[in-house]
Order: C-alpha cells, then structure tokens, then sequence
C-alpha cells in the first residue's frame, strides 16, 4: 500500500471565515474514500486544494508532488469530475473524444467509445443537447478510459434522477475500479455511496470530526435499540445520541465496550447517516 | 506539438465566427464582383453604347497586373478590417466564457498547462486566423480574377487573363507581408485583451476599454497632454505607414482614357511589393516596445489563469 495524498496542516481562509481549518489526512491506494459534510463545511475546498485549483496553507502531497507548484504533472494521474454541468455546451461528443485524445497521453479512445456505445448517447450531438444524466455518462465515459491512480469525484451525482445515480456507481464498481485506483468521492447524499465506501471522512465547518476505514467504524461504533425501562442505564454509558424510535429508545455508542451494551438490547452497525448526524451534533455541542 | 494542434482546433470548434466572417466576406466579394461583371455584359448588349473594347485594350499588360493587384489589395484590406475585429472579440471572450460557464473545470482536469492553454489562444488569433484570411484571399481572388478575366475577354481583350498569374502571385505575398507585420503590431492589443478576459468578472468589453480611456483622461487633466492617446493611435492605425512605402514619385504608371461616356485617369505603383518597406518597421522601437508588453500581457493572463479561483 503506497500513500498517494498526504495533507499536513491545511488551512484555507475565505474573508474571516475558515473553510479549512489545519486539517490533515492520508490517502492510501486502492481506497474508495468519502468525504462527507454538510453544504459550506469545506469539501469543495479540500478537492481543490488537492487538485491545485486554489491556493492554501501548509503541505500537501498528490502522488508525490505539490499540486501548487506541479499542478499540470499531477493532472496525468488525477482524473476529477466536478458535477455534471462543466463539459462545455458547444462541443460535440466526438469532439470531446478527440479533445482527451488529443490531450492526455493515458487516455484509451477505444475504451471509451466502448463505453459510450452501452449508452443511447450519438456521437455527433452536442453536449448542451443531452440531458443532464446522459452527460455525466459521457464524462465518466472519458474519465474510466483514462489511466489515472486516483480518481476525485466531487457531487458527481448531483441533479440526477435515481436510475442513473445507481448506474453510475454501479459503474464505477463493476468496470473501473481495482486494487491500484484510488477514489475519493464528496457527496451529501450518505446513504447512496455508504456501501461501496472503504474509509470515511467527516469534515464539519472546515474540522475534520472523523477519518476512520469502515472497518474501524464498525468496532468503533455501536447502535441499541432500548426498552424504555432501561433508558437511564443507557444513559449512564455515556451515548454519543439518543434518538426515539418505534417507541424505543435508540443510543449510539463510541469506544464502549460491546458487552456492557449488549445487555440492553440488540447491538447493531450503525447507519453511515446516523453517525454523521451524531458526529456533527457532537462537533457543534 | 500534437497538443497545440488540438488546442488550437478547440478554438475553431468553439469559436466558429472568427473562421466564417472572413468566408462570408471574401464570399461577398466574389458575388459583388460577378453581378458587376454580368451587369456590365448586359449593358454592353443592350445598350453598347459604353466602348468597353476601346476602354479595356487602352490597357497595357503592365498596367493591367498592376490594376488587379490595386483592386484585390481593397479586397486584402477589408478582409484584414473583419478579421481584427472578430479576433478581439474572440480573445476577449476566450478566457471568459470558460470561467463563466464553468466548463474550466473541466478543462483544468486535463494535464495542460496554463502556459499552453493561454498560449493556444494566442497562437489561434495570432497565427491560425491570419492564415485562414490568407486562404480566402486566395480562394477570392482567384476566383474574381476568372470572373473579370472573362468579362473582358467577352469585350474582347486577354489582357487581364494573361497578366492575372503574376499580379496574384504577387498581391498573395503582399498580403502575407501585411497579415505578418499587422499582427506583430497588434501583439500588446491581443495580450491586453487575454489579460482582461482572465481578468474580468463580467462586462469584458468595457474593462478592455474603460482603462485605457481612463489614462488618457487623468493625463488630459493632470498633465494637460495627450501623449498616451498618441500611442494608443498610434498602435491602432500606425503599422501600414510604417511597413509601406507611400511615396507618390513611385506611381510612374498611368492609365488614360477618353471617350463619349468614359473619362478614366488613374496613377499607380506598377506593384505591391515594391511597397513594402520591412527595415523600417524592424527597426522602429514601438514594434519591439509593443511585442514586450505583449509579453507582459500575456505571462499577466497565465497567471490569472492559473490562480483565479471562482468557479
């Protein structure tokens, strides 16, 4: 396992208001990594920090190079889809084959148009003609025919109906990646991406609150469901949140051992949304 | 190299106008010139009284290159007019458009740098527009050379299909030497505008314009001179005085004609390239003046381009 991001300390202050506030993290290889917060808490702005597109304090590491400094080398092994509206209006899909052809050396046109022909997308109509779904296949069409170690999705499924949004992790599962890529994904939509992810990130006004592999979460991090009897035993446990659910009261628990819990009532893993939730209430507490 | 030619080929896909306003001129051209020359051959059956005969074999083959040349360099001219214009507008929308449809997200996904990109925009006004306007000078002016050719051979003389060959030969590499020293001329303009279209969050047109009034007026008022406007007229119009010979003592060829209803008497250079005069605008600071704060420009739009974040 090779680490490909490394950040140390990122700060990024827009006016007074800090969007990233010394935050530090790893990236390993072959991680499919989501960054998860509540609009404004500074995903967009670690994303762009990582792919060179804004400036930032302390240090950063993308396979090896500063993306301040180095930003365009960095490009030939980062592949980034910001959200389905930046393919430009005008061009024609062709185009856009011969375009990333003609710019990017690790980019597999066959791969590509292999791709697009699944699709009911045609070759000669311009982007601004297909619907908002059908352009994000035709990106992501592009960017699975690209060679590229770590793949940066920021929102990628934002505006689009549900059969899409299936298909394009579907996708991104089945054909693209392996062991060697990377994927880091932002997305507010928890649920949708919370089974294919590896490792988790929340970040809530530009803090990083949790930075665990899914399996450390599942140690970590345990969900009862109470009788109402046995509320305050719960309580005296010292619970992360306390909720009401179908007349019982459910408790999530950090770092406490499973035994003591599991007196109370059925133990189980807790919902990715759930602990975001309770995470971010704890944060703002 | 590969890159560049992709890039610049993006440009054209982009922006169509800047390769169809000088087709549909020189398009123009060549109609204006054929209902001319059909309305003359109707004249000359219905009324006959016009001696076109007599007005055209007053010509000699010298005269005749001469006068072809004369009328296509109007053609060569107009033609450079519309392309400045479109590849203004062009540069001043390039880097803007970009930004304000978001789509230089995508385009930074790309392993580019900003140095290339910026650089492939100035490479199409700079290089790839001017060629294009040479090759529809050329495609023009052959094909009005063929439609007045003939009419005169209708009227009976072969005089303008025989000295055509070499007054196109001719007024083509006149033109090149204009579309080659105009542009180098225009490089701090092309520069200026890339600056302002990284530069500007809305409103391109006047940020392009606004500052240079700007200066001119604090000047008037503080100082009471206007040597900046000087220099912006200068860089305007200046660079044909400049590159050309305008000495009359040149024009030794005449052309005189009298008849009932024709009176024609004309002076002219025998051809265009005796006009040119590259010393001395090689030689003229503002030439290389004006090519370095094109730089400046240009290295000013890169680094906007690279830093500006608002998408």
């Amino acid at each position: 396992m090779s680490t490909l991001v490394k950040a140390t300390g990122l700060s990024k202050h827009y006016g007074g208001v800090a969007a990233l506030d010394n935050v530090s993290f790893d990236i390993q290889q072959g991680r499919i990594v989501g960054l998860i917060g509540p609009n404004g808490a500074g995903k967009t702005t670690a994303l762009k920090a990582l792919l060179g597109l804004t400036p930032f304090d302390g240090s950063l590491e993308v396979l090896g190079r500063d993306p301040r400094r180095e930003r365009h080398q960095v490009m030939q092994d980062v592949c980034f889809i910001a959200d389905v509206a930046v393919l430009p209006k005008w061009l024609r899909v062709r185009q856009a084959l011969d375009v990333v052809d003609g710019l990017h050396p690790k980019f597999d046109r066959s791969k590509a148009e292999a791709f697009l022909s699944r699709t009911t997308i045609r070759t000669e109509s311009r982007i601004g003609q297909l619907s908002k779904g059908m352009v994000t296949q035709l990106h992501l069409a592009l960017v699975m025919a690209i060679e590229a170690r770590l793949l940066v999705l920021d929102e990628p499924t934002l505006g689009l109906d549900i059969i899409f949004r299936k298909d394009f992790y579907t996708t991104l599962l089945n054909d693209y990646f392996d062991d060697d890529r990377t994927i880091l994904v932002t997305t507010h939509q928890v649920e949708e991406i919370e089974h294919i992810l590896t490792d988790v990130m929340f970040i809530d006004r530009g803090r990083l609150v949790l930075d665990e592999s899914m399996d450390s979460v599942a140690d970590r991090f345990v969900e009862v469901a109470v009788k109402p009897d046995l509320a305050d035993d719960a309580r005296r446990l010292g619970p992360l949140s306390e909720t009401e659910m179908f007349g019982r009261r459910v408790f999530m628990f950090e770092n406490v051992p499973v035994e003591r819990i599991r007196a109370l009532g059925e133990v189980r893993k807790p919902g990715i949304a759930d602990l975001f939730v309770a995470k971010i209430r704890e944060h703002a507490a | 190299m590969n890159t560049m030619k992709t890039l610049v080929r993006r440009e054209l896909w982009e922006h169509r106008a800047i390769t169809l306003a000088p087709i549909a001129f020189g398009a123009l051209f060549v109609l204006v010139n054929l209902l001319a020359a059909l309305g003359v051959i109707k004249i000359q059956i219905d009324a006959g009284d016009v001696d076109l005969t007599g007005l055209i074999s007053s010509l000699d083959g010298r005269k005749a290159g001469a006068l072809i040349q004369l009328g296509l360099a109007m053609v060569a001219i107009s033609l450079n007019t519309v392309m400045v214009f479109v590849t203004s507008f062009y540069l001043l929308d390039c880097l803007y458009a970009e930004r304000k449809d978001r789509s230089i997200l995508f385009w930074k996904s790309l392993p580019v740098s900003d140095t290339r990109i910026v650089g492939s925009k100035m490479l199409t006004a700079a290089v790839a527009v001017p060629l294009v306007t040479l090759a529809v000078f050329m495609l023009a002016s052959v094909s009005m050379y063929v439609i007045t050719g003939l009419t005169a051979r209708f009227a009976g003389s072969s005089v303008i299909l025989a000295a055509g060959p070499a007054a196109l030969v001719e007024v083509t590499l006149a033109h090149a030497y204009a579309l080659a020293v105009q542009t180098l001329w225009y490089l701090p303009i092309f520069g200026w505008l890339l600056l302002v279209s990284a530069w500007s969050r809305r409103a391109v047109l006047l940020w392009a314009v606004l500052p240079p009034v700007a200066v001119n007026l604090v000047e008037r008022i503080v100082f009471g001179t206007s040597h900046f406007a000087n220099l912006l007229r200068e860089r305007l119009v200046g660079v044909y005085p400049l590159a050309f010979n305008e000495d009359t003592g040149q024009q030794e060829l005449a052309w005189q004609y009298e008849d009932q209803v024709a009176h024609v008497d004309m002076h002219f250079s025998e051809g265009l390239l005796g006009l040119i005069e590259p010393g001395r605008l090689l030689a003229s600071p503002g030439l290389w003046g004006g090519i370095a704060v094109g730089a400046l420009f240009f290295a000013a739009a890169v680094w906007m381009r690279r830093y500006r974040d608002d998408s």
